[in-house]
């Protein structure tokens, strides 16, 4: 049954289908990243290497 | 003692702990050790293709052998090294926690060092995969899996444990390293084992060859990349003593980037018997990499914006952002080489190597020794021993591995113009391939040059280290911190769901390895399950017992290296080697044996364009038939026999993995393999070789490489009648 479908998939779509599932990927990610109100919690955890470790 | 969590708490909710440095100082030695060796090989074997007297005759160590030391010296034992000491440096740092257990600490170490000791015995051994960067065999294969194993509850464990709520962003390139890596290397080595140091994989021909490239270009990119971008992350603004320059920028970085990386293997397959599709997905995902790839760069020499001028006297700084440099250099480059028309000249040319070196040297080393410039005089709590010694590295560094790129951009670039070179009768301009070497030997120096100035840098930078941990206080005491554990961190309420998802290591790291497993399953799927994917061609069949065992004799001594077996659909591909390879005709070979380098000729339909004799003079001394060649001499290929009580095993092997042997040749194998030799060596006995060959190594390789491409030969009636 699989074997079947694959060998019926038209593969040559498969290019263009995966960067449509990216490009949906990526900008949810950059609209989430960006919300309203990320900032301060952003500020906050980039400090964390530079916390004070006894360097 | 400091206080790491910098609230106002009840004093008795506070726990006091220590980082376990001893185990991140073991991984520098082994780092500082690996990569003496790892650069010591690559000049040798850099000289040994500028002048092939550098192979002395000697089978251990001839370039075929030396290449694949080289480079998983540079790779697992060197680059390796370093990134187990970084993770573990950083790891305790951004989790506020001793590593979970110090004894699988050791464990870790002690059994990686003996991987590497033993592999690198068992390659000059001749004990290889024939699968580039996958070359250990099964039993060192399932000891890197352990080991790996052992690293990543060490370092789960650690998270599990930490005191800081959030996972900073470079855990998160860690944990998809570890994931990823784990997962490329158990599925590219599965393998089914014909004596204690021999296996052949399960995939075959095309789909070996996508697995391996899955695995290959994955390896560079889990293996040499998304660790060293966690530790840029880290390290870069410890040096900078600024944050980075954009958080969100590093989350975009990591999600596109562990996304789509894993697609782009196929981009070293590009007109290869490959189908169509695989190879545009290839070409398509690396081409975005280089929006990940750039962002990420931005990000990091961003970050060192307002510190520039401490570049001037701060070596950590210097070396981080040269290497950031280089990271950006070479991953323009990369996408611009995965592009079929630029693939279609560079392909199988030292482009690629230079490419490779400006990705190992110039990002991996220069970053390796700016984490070094920074943690070892604080973990010995000391001064770096000269600065000035450590500007002399980098300028030799910087010196070196620009000699090395440019020689190696000018070679790519002239064999790929040479190679497709055709005049106004549509014939090659340079038909002896012999030629298109010669042409680039002086480019061969350069780079032996290069390399030896790289070499040279490393010295001094390991003599600046030893100088340095020699001069540390000794006897210093351990340093003990205290921080409040996470039951009493408070939780911020409506924290949003990435927030919590990132605080949960288990569940993140099942996101990160379904962003990865998208693409290989997609890409990989297909070929062991579709029926259409591979078509067949009846004239297609399987080796013979003498050609098996002459194959694995191929394999042992790396002469895929050099040599491709996948003649492309191009003009001039077709005029120097014969019809374009289909992805029918390799569907026996169990490791595929494509390739992908041509610092000899395609042998994919070698076999009877010259007769056994010129073969055996040409193994015995390549220069008795082809003044100019740089082979080495295989000189014990004349003198070890040929296994031949092994033959059916490696038969029932093949035949249980589905290649069309019947009970009477496998019933029958050492006897149809013995007449095979008997019969080549009669031939050779006319031309005044003695008998005592027909057992020896030489003649059964004979009888491999003159099988090459005769299955779909076309025949005249003459031949068809002799055979």
């Amino acid at each position: 049954m699989i074997r079947e479908v694959l060998s019926r998939f038209p593969f040559s779509l498969m290019p263009t289908i995966v960067m449509l599932v990216f490009v949906v990927f990526f900008l949810s990610m950059v609209f989430w990243l960006y919300r309203r109100g990320s900032t301060d919690f952003y500020k906050k955890i980039e400090q964390i290497p530079l916390k004070e470790d006894g360097e | 003692m400091n206080d790491l969590t910098q609230k106002p708490h009840d004093e008795s909710q506070y726990e006091t702990f220590s980082y376990d440095d001893n185990l991140v100082k073991y991984f520098i030695y082994g780092t500082l050790f690996w990569g003496l060796v790892a650069m010591i090989a690559g000049v040798w074997a850099a000289l040994q293709l500028a002048d092939w007297r550098f192979n002395f005759g000697l089978e251990w160590v001839s370039f075929g052998r030396l290449r694949p030391i080289h480079t998983n010296a540079a790779i697992f034992a060197f680059v390796g090294n370093a990134m187990f000491a970084g993770v573990y440096h950083s790891t305790q740092r951004l989790c506020r926690a001793r590593l979970y257990n110090d004894f699988l600490g050791r464990v870790h170490f002690w059994g990686w060092q003996l991987i590497i000791v033993l592999g690198a015995l068992s390659l000059g051994m001749g004990n290889t995969m024939g699968k580039e960067y996958a070359e250990l065999e099964w039993p060192l294969a399932i000891a890197i899996a352990v080991i790996w194993v052992v690293f990543a509850v060490n370092f789960f464990g650690t998270l599990w444990r930490r005191r800081e709520r959030h996972m900073y962003v470079a855990l998160w390139f860690y944990i998809a390293t570890i994931v990823t890596v784990a997962v490329l290397h158990i599925v590219n080595n599965i393998s089914i084992p014909i004596d204690f140091m021999k296996s052949y994989p399960i995939y075959a021909g095309v789909q070996d060859a996508l697995v391996q490239w899955w695995y290959g270009h994955n390896a560079v990119a889990f293996f040499l990349t998304t660790p060293f971008l966690g530790l840029m992350y880290y390290y870069v603004p410890k040096a900078a003593m600024r944050p980075v320059y954009s958080y969100r920028l590093s989350i975009i970085h990591f999600w596109s980037l562990v996304f789509i990386y894993i697609w782009a293997g196929p981009h070293h397959l590009l007109y290869s018997s490959l189908p169509d599709w695989v190879q545009t997905v290839g070409m398509v995902f690396s081409i975005a990499l280089w929006a990940p790839s750039w962002g990420g760069m931005i990000n990091g020499l961003l970050t060192i914006r307002g510190a520039w001028a401490r570049l001037r006297t701060e070596p950590t700084l210097k070396f981080m952002a040269t290497a950031i440099t280089f990271y950006g250099m070479s991953t323009f480059e990369g996408p611009l080489l995965s592009i079929k028309s630029v693939n279609a000249l560079a392909h199988y040319t030292d482009w690629i190597i230079g490419h490779v070196h400006s990705g190992t040297i110039g990002w991996n080393y220069m970053l390796i020794a700016g984490i070094l410039f920074y943690m070892i005089p604080k973990i010995w709590k000391t001064e770096i021993y000269s600065i000035r010694l450590a500007n002399w590295q980098f300028w030799l560094a910087t010196f070196g591995v620009l000699l090395y790129i440019v020689s190696m951009w000018t070679a790519g670039v002239t064999q790929g113009l040479m190679w497709r070179a055709v005049d106004e009768a549509g014939r090659l301009v340079y038909p002896n391939f012999v030629e298109t070497v010669i042409r680039i030997l002086p480019m061969y120096y350069v780079r032996a040059v290069g390399g030896f100035l790289v070499l040279i840098s490393f010295v001094i930078m390991l003599y600046n280290f030893f100088k340095t941990i020699q001069g540390a206080p000794k006897d210093i005491p351990v340093e003990k911190f205290k921080a409040l554990p996470l039951i009493h961190q408070r939780v911020v309420h409506g924290e949003a769901a990435h927030r919590r998802i990132e605080g949960l290591p288990f569940i993140f790291s099942i996101l990160a390895t379904i962003a990865i497993l998208v693409g290989s399953v997609v890409e990989i799927i297909p070929s062991l399950i579709a029926q259409n994917f591979v078509e067949r061609d009846s004239r297609v069949g399987p080796y013979t017992p003498l050609e098996i065992a002459g194959r694995d004799i191929y394999i042992t001594e790396g002469c895929y290296l050099c040599h491709s077996q996948q003649i492309r659909p191009m003009v001039a591909e077709k005029l120097r080697y014969g019809d374009p390879s289909t992805a029918a005709e390799s569907i026996y070979d169990r490791p595929f044996q494509w390739g992908s380098r041509r610092i000899g000729p395609d042998l994919a339909r070698v076999g009877g364009k010259y007769p056994d004799m010129w073969h055996y003079r040409h193994m015995w001394n390549p220069r008795e038939v082809i003044s100019q060649s740089i082979m080495p001499s295989y000189e014990w290929l004349f003198k070890k026999k040929v296994d031949f009580e092994v033959i059916p095993k490696k038969i029932r092997v093949m035949k249980a993995l589905g290649v069309p042997y019947t009970d009477e040749q496998l019933a029958d194998a050492v006897i149809l393999a013995k007449a095979q030799a008997e019969m080549i060596t009669e031939g050779l006995i006319a031309s005044g070789v003695p008998s005592s060959v027909k057992d020896k190594e030489i003649i059964a390789l004979i009888a491999y490489l003159q099988r090459l491409g005769q299955d779909t030969k076309e025949r005249t009636k003459e031949e068809v009648v002799n055979d």
